[in-house]
């Protein structure tokens, strides 16, 4: 069996972007919202409605909300820009979260399901929302982009 | 003479540890060589049967049925006068009358002045006179020790007289706000990441300030290393 490999802007520019937007918001490992906004960076994913301002914006507005349900205030405080040492993964040189894990395996899946010897980016996108709960689908929601439909366009 | 057994008296700490020398009726551990002369002299000859290890039932009095010579632990049941091994009988205070016993031989009871507990009102709430809380006892075969509602379930000898002390506040109810275990769980998550940038932000500060690593890690509550391996590569 043909073992499905990263197409090479994935393995080089989107988990690089990655690494660097977990970095920015003091995530100890890469999470799915981390390769969600590194996703939105690139041209093709752009094109299919998903912005990168905008979905900061909805994450931020995600976990404003979630804390303001259980009566949390969050007080504004700028986030160290250093992110922990966690256990590494030789790709990334930072850790991989659970939930981009499961991203990264579901890219994995969708890709061979068509067949196809690369994970490319759609294929990661197509992986990181097929997530049923977490950040990702509330903060696209709260974005106002219906997944269905997203899915279907990709 | 059977000895009622109903009201326990006041005994000494250590006379549980007596008593159960004393329900040995014969040696310790089986029969001495150097007494072998004497074996056919006693009434039962070379098979005693007389109990050779401690009895370990919770009961202050024994029989012994002189005929045969046999002992038997039943419960509530007195010891016959004169094989009462000149011990015993010493050591049992009529609970009422007779000897005062000593202040640290007396039961709650004696020495506190208060009713007995009942399961609507445990002992841990009786107030003394004075306003102290009534001491929880530890004696075992107090009847003042604290106990749960489950005492009846637990052994005698291994579990401790203090009940448990998980106290209900402990448990956090969910907002009315929130209706769908999502939100809930989502706000858990956010609370997680929120600890851990404030964690960061704070290990960061008190180390800028000179802190040591053990001091930030006691200020955690964690270990010197756990502190160290998750912020010594980024500080």
């Amino acid at each position: 069996m043909a073992r499905t490999r990263l197409a090479a802007d994935v393995r080089e520019e989107v988990l690089y972007e990655a690494k660097g937007e977990a970095r920015q918001a003091g995530h100890g490992a890469v999470e799915a919202e981390d390769l969600l906004l590194a996703l939105s960076k690139r041209p093709e994913i752009n094109s299919l409605g998903l912005d990168h301002g905008e979905l900061l914006r909805a994450l931020a507005d995600e976990e404003t909300r979630s804390l303001a349900a259980i009566g949390v205030v969050v007080p504004q405080f700028e986030p160290s820009g250093k992110p922990r040492a966690t256990r590494r993964s030789a790709l990334l040189g930072m850790g991989l979260s659970t939930s981009a894990r499961n991203a990264l395996v579901r890219a994995l899946q969708e890709s061979s399901k068509v067949g196809h010897q690369e994970l490319t980016s759609r294929h990661l996108l197509l992986g990181v929302i097929a997530a049923e709960h977490g950040r990702v689908p509330r903060a696209l929601k709260i974005a106002g982009i219906d997944i269905d439909e997203l899915r279907s366009r990709i | 003479v059977a000895v009622p057994t109903t009201a326990r008296p006041a005994r000494h700490p250590l006379e549980r540890t007596f008593l159960l020398l004393i329900y040995r009726r014969s040696g310790g551990i089986g029969r001495r060589a150097r007494l072998r002369a004497l074996w056919d002299v006693v009434l039962w000859g070379f098979e005693s049967p007389l109990r050779h290890q401690p009895c370990t039932h919770n009961h202050a009095i024994r029989r012994v049925d002189s005929n045969r010579g046999v002992d038997s632990c039943r419960r509530g049941e007195g010891l016959p006068a004169g094989l009462n091994w000149g011990v015993t009988a010493a050591r049992r205070v009529a609970p009422s009358g007779g000897r005062e016993p000593p202040y640290g031989e007396r039961t709650c009871e004696q020495r506190f002045d208060v009713p007995p507990p009942t399961p609507t009102n445990p002992v841990r709430n009786v107030k003394l006179t004075n306003g102290r809380q009534f001491p929880p006892c530890t004696r075992i075969s107090c009847q003042y020790r604290l106990r749960g509602p489950q005492s009846k379930n637990r052994q005698l000898g291994l579990t401790d007289g203090q009940a448990s002390t998980i106290v209900d506040t402990m448990t956090v109810k969910l907002p009315k706000n929130i209706e769908e275990p999502e939100e809930a769980l989502a706000a858990v998550g956010a609370l997680r990441r929120l600890a851990d940038r404030l964690e960061d932000a704070a290990v960061e500060k008190a180390i800028e300030e000179g802190w040591s690593w053990a001091q930030v890690a006691e200020a955690l509550g964690v270990t010197r290393q756990a502190v160290h391996k998750k912020h010594a590569r980024r500080l």
